[in-house]
C-alpha cells in the first residue's frame, strides 16, 4: 500500500499543507494517511510527481512497479480551482520520468541512443499541453458584474422564442442564460415549460426574487453561463436560450457557449441564441464597457454560419420586433 | 435594549437555514425583535430557502439611522465586508470560525483564495468593532490577535436546548437500519476537508483490522466540497469499507437526533473547529466522545468527552476501543457530557448577545 510515500522523498509537502495530530505516526499509519491525500487534485500530483522522480533516481528498481495512471479526468475538469503550474510541472515531469526511465533501461539494455527521441517526444508533449491548458483557460476573462453591462431586456422577444422553443414540455427544463430579473423565465413558466434561468449579476437575480409573486417559483441560478453549462450533462435540457453572454464574450467564448448549448440540448429541441443589433449594443454602452468586454455582438448573418456549422438544422434568424434582440435559432438532430 | 440603539441589523454573506450560522443569525434576529428591537437580516447573496426573510445588503442605504447597531456575520469572505467597513454606524462583528486557507488548498483554490480574503477582512473589521462577539473563547482570541478591543464570548445561538427529542419509533427505525453487532460510530460534520473525515475512515479501517472486526461508520453530513466528498468514497472503497461505512446526507434534525441516539460513539478529527455544534448535540444526546483537540474542541467540550492530543489511526482506534470497552467510565464521561451542555446555556445565547449589545456606548457618528 501507498509505496513510495513513506517518508524517503527529500520533496516537501504541499506548502501549508495541514497535518495536525499527524506527526509521529509510524510509517505504515502514515502511508495509510497518505493514500487518502493522493486523491486530492494536488495530492496525487504531488504523488504523481515524487513518483516520476524515483524513478528518475532509481530506474532499474522500479522496472516492474505500475506507473501513475494520471489524474482522473474528473480532476482535470476541476483545473481552474488548482494550480496548472504545478499540474502542469508534475504531469511532465511524470512523463518525462516515465521517458528517461525507459530509455535507461533501453540504453543499457541494448546501447543504443534513443534518448534524444524521448526528449523531443517529451518536449512535443509539452508544447501539446500547453495548447491544451491554454485552451482550457476560462475565455471570459471579465464577469458581467465586473463591467457596467446591464442584462439585456428578454421581454421584446418573448413571442419569438416561445415559437421557436415549440410546444411545452414538463420534462426537461428549458435553459436560459442570461436571464436577467428573470421575465422570460417567468413567462416560458406560465406557458408551462420548466425553466432554469442563469444570471451572473446577483442584483439581476434579486430584482426576480423581490418581483416573483409565487415565492420560491422563480428559478434562477447566480453563475456564468458558460462555467454552468459545463456542469450540465448532455441532452438534459429541452432546449437553451442563450442571450447577453453570447454578444459579451469574444469568439472563443461564443462557440465555447453554442457547443455547450448544442451539447445540453436533447435531439429536436432548440438552441435560439438572442443577438443584440450591433448598432444598439454600441449605443447602449459606456466607452469603458466597450472597451473592456473581450467581444461584441456578431452579425446575425454569422450566428447562421456557426449555428449551421455547428451541426444544427433548420436553422433561422427572426428579426426583432420589438426591441433589439434578433433570434438565430437552430436545432439539435434527431 | 439601552437607549442608544434604534435598531440592530444582522448581515451575513449568505443565510442557510439548515447550517450553524444561519440557525445563529435567524435566532438573534428573532430574540432582537422579540426585545422590541427592529431587527433584519441583509445579504449579499440570496438564497432560494431563505429569500423571503433577507434582503440585499444595499438596501440598508435606504433605511439606515446614525443610532443603529450592524451585526456581521464573519464566516466566509464577502464584498460586503468593505462596504461594512466604510460605514459610520456602530459595527458588532459576531466572529464565528474561519477555516484556514491551508485546509482547502489541494482539494479547491478558490475557496482556499476566500478563507484567505475572509482573514483579510478579519484584520480590517476587528479594530473598527465596538464589540466582537465569539463563539468560543478560541474565536475570541482571534478577534483580540485581529485588533478587536472589546469582546464577549456567547455561545452558538440556534442549537435546540432541551436537545430534540427523536421519539422511539424513529431510534427503532435506525436502530434496525445500523446492522450488525457493531459498535456503531458516528462523525457529523460537512464532508469539507478540515473535518478530516479522512482521518475518521483510517482509524475505522485499522480498529477493524485489530480489536473491533464489525465496526461500522456512519457519516452524516452535505458535500460542501465535491472533490473531498467523492474522494471520501473512494478511499473507503479502496481500505475494503464500502459496506461499512454510510454517508448520510439531508436528514431532519429527528432523525439527526435519532443517529446520535443509536450510535456508541462520536469520532470527530476536524482539524479545525472554532465552536463544534456536533460536540454540543452529542453531549445533548448523551453519546460519548472521541475528539481530537483542534481549536475550540478541547474548550467547548470541557471534559465531556475523551480528549486526543494525536490523531493516529492506531491511537484513535484505541481510544474508541478503550471507551467502549470500560463502562464505568463511558457513564462517567456521558454524565459530564450532559453537565457541560446544561453549563453552556444555549437556551440563553441569543439574549445574551442581544444584551451585550445593550451596554454599547452612544455612536459617534463616523467610522473609526
Amino acid at each position: 500500500m501507498a509505496e513510495g510515500v513513506d517518508g524517503e522523498t527529500d520533496i516537501p509537502a504541499e506548502p501549508g499543507a495541514v497535518d495536525a495530530g499527524r506527526a509521529g505516526a509510524a510509517a505504515d499509519e502514515q502511508a495509510l494517511l497518505a493514500a487518502f491525500d493522493r486523491l486530492s487534485p494536488q495530492g496525487s500530483l504531488q504523488w504523481g510527481f515524487d513518483d516520476a522522480m524515483r524513478r528518475i533516481a532509481h530506474p532499474e528498481t522500479d522496472v516492474t512497479a505500475p506507473a501513475w495512471p494520471g489524474l482522473p479526468d474528473d480532476l482535470w475538469e476541476r483545473g481552474r480551482s488548482a494550480r496548472i503550474g504545478r499540474r502542469f510541472v508534475g504531469d511532465v515531469a511524470g512523463v518525462m520520468a516515465e521517458v528517461l526511465a525507459a530509455d535507461a533501461r533501453a540504453t543499457a539494455a541494448a546501447a543504443s541512443a534513443g534518448v534524444n527521441l524521448a526528449t523531443w517526444d517529451a518536449l512535443r508533449y509539452l508544447a501539446a499541453r500547453v495548447e491544451a491548458l491554454e485552451a482550457a483557460q476560462d475565455a471570459v476573462p471579465l464577469e458581467a458584474a465586473e463591467l457596467s453591462l446591464s442584462a439585456p431586456d428578454l421581454t421584446g422577444p418573448a413571442d419569438e422564442v416561445e415559437s421557436l422553443l415549440g410546444s411545452p414540455d414538463r420534462g426537461s427544463p428549458v435553459m436560459v442564460g442570461e436571464c436577467g430579473d428573470g421575465a422570460l423565465v417567468h413567462r416560458l413558466q406560465e406557458s408551462g415549460w420548466r425553466v432554469e434561468g442563469i444570471e451572473p449579476r446577483a442584483a439581476s437575480a434579486w430584482r426576480g426574487f423581490d418581483s416573483d409573486d409565487d415565492q420560491g417559483g422563480l428559478v434562477i441560478v447566480i453563475a456564468e453561463v458558460l462555467g454552468h453549462l459545463r456542469t450540465v450533462p448532455p441532452a438534459a435540457r429541452a432546449g437553451v436560450v442563450l442571450a447577453g453572454c453570447v454578444d459579451r464574450v469574444g469568439l472563443a467564448a461564443k462557440i465555447g457557449l453554442l457547443e455547450e448549448a448544442s451539447r445540453v440540448t436533447r435531439p429536436g429541441g432548440a438552441v435560439v441564441v438572442l443577438a443584440t443589433d450591433q448598432s444598439a449594443w454600441d449605443r447602449a454602452l459606456d466607452p469603458p464597457a466597450r472597451d473592456l468586454a473581450p467581444g461584441r455582438p456578431l452579425h446575425p448573418e454569422t450566428w447562421l454560419l456557426l449555428l449551421r456549422r455547428s451541426g444544427l438544422t433548420d436553422v433561422v434568424w427572426r428579426r426583432p420586433s420589438s426591441g433589439v434582440l434578433h433570434a438565430v435559432a437552430g436545432w439539435v438532430r434527431t | 435594549m439601552g437607549p442608544n440603539v434604534n435598531g440592530a441589523h444582522l448581515f451575513v454573506p449568505m443565510l442557510h437555514r439548515n447550517d450553524a450560522v444561519g440557525k445563529h443569525t435567524l435566532a438573534v434576529r428573532d430574540a432582537l425583535v422579540a426585545a422590541g428591537v427592529p431587527s433584519q437580516i441583509f445579504t449579499d447573496r440570496p438564497d432560494s430557502q431563505t429569500v423571503g426573510e433577507t434582503r440585499p445588503y444595499l438596501d440598508y442605504e435606504k433605511l439606515s439611522d446614525p443610532e443603529d447597531v450592524l451585526i456581521y456575520q464573519l464566516a466566509t469572505d464577502s464584498e460586503m465586508a468593505v462596504w461594512l467597513s466604510g460605514r459610520s454606524e456602530r459595527l458588532v462583528l459576531n466572529h464565528h470560525s474561519i477555516t484556514p486557507p491551508a485546509c482547502f488548498a489541494s482539494w479547491n483554490n478558490a475557496i482556499a483564495r476566500l478563507q484567505t480574503g475572509a482573514l483579510q477582512r478579519l484584520e480590517v473589521l476587528a479594530p473598527r468593532a465596538v464589540l466582537g462577539v465569539a463563539d468560543s473563547e478560541f474565536n475570541a482570541a482571534e478577534l483580540r490577535s485581529a485588533g478587536c478591543r472589546n469582546t464577549t464570548v456567547v455561545p452558538v445561538a440556534g442549537i435546540s436546548v432541551p436537545p430534540v427529542d427523536p421519539g422511539p419509533d424513529l431510534i427503532e427505525r435506525v436502530r434496525a437500519g445500523q446492522g450488525g453487532p457493531g459498535p456503531h460510530w458516528l462523525s457529523v460534520g460537512r464532508w469539507a476537508p478540515n473535518k478530516a473525515h479522512h482521518d475518521t475512515l483510517a482509524a475505522l479501517f485499522v480498529a477493524r483490522a485489530t480489536t473491533e472486526p464489525h465496526a461500522t461508520l456512519t457519516l452524516v453530513g452535505s458535500a460542501t466540497e465535491p472533490a473531498y466528498a467523492g474522494a471520501l468514497r473512494r478511499y473507503a472503497a479502496a481500505l475494503g469499507l464500502g459496506d461499512a461505512v454510510e454517508f448520510v446526507a439531508g436528514i431532519s434534525d429527528a432523525e439527526l437526533a435519532a443517529r446520535y441516539r443509536c450510535a456508541d460513539v462520536l469520532v470527530m478529527l476536524s482539524d479545525h473547529e472554532g465552536f463544534g455544534v456536533p460536540l454540543v448535540e452529542a453531549m445533548g444526546q448523551g453519546t460519548p466522545i472521541v475528539a481530537f483537540d483542534a481549536g475550540a474542541v478541547g474548550e467547548v467540550m470541557d471534559g465531556g468527552g475523551v480528549l486526543l492530543q494525536e490523531k493516529h489511526p492506531r491511537a484513535v482506534a484505541g481510544a474508541v476501543s478503550q471507551l467502549l470497552s470500560d463502562r464505568p467510565r463511558r457513564d462517567r464521561l456521558v454524565e459530564a457530557g450532559r453537565q457541560r451542555f446544561d453549563a453552556l446555556g444555549l437556551d440563553r445565547a441569543a439574549n445574551r448577545l442581544v444584551e451585550a449589545l445593550g451596554h454599547l456606548g452612544a455612536p459617534t457618528g463616523a467610522p473609526s
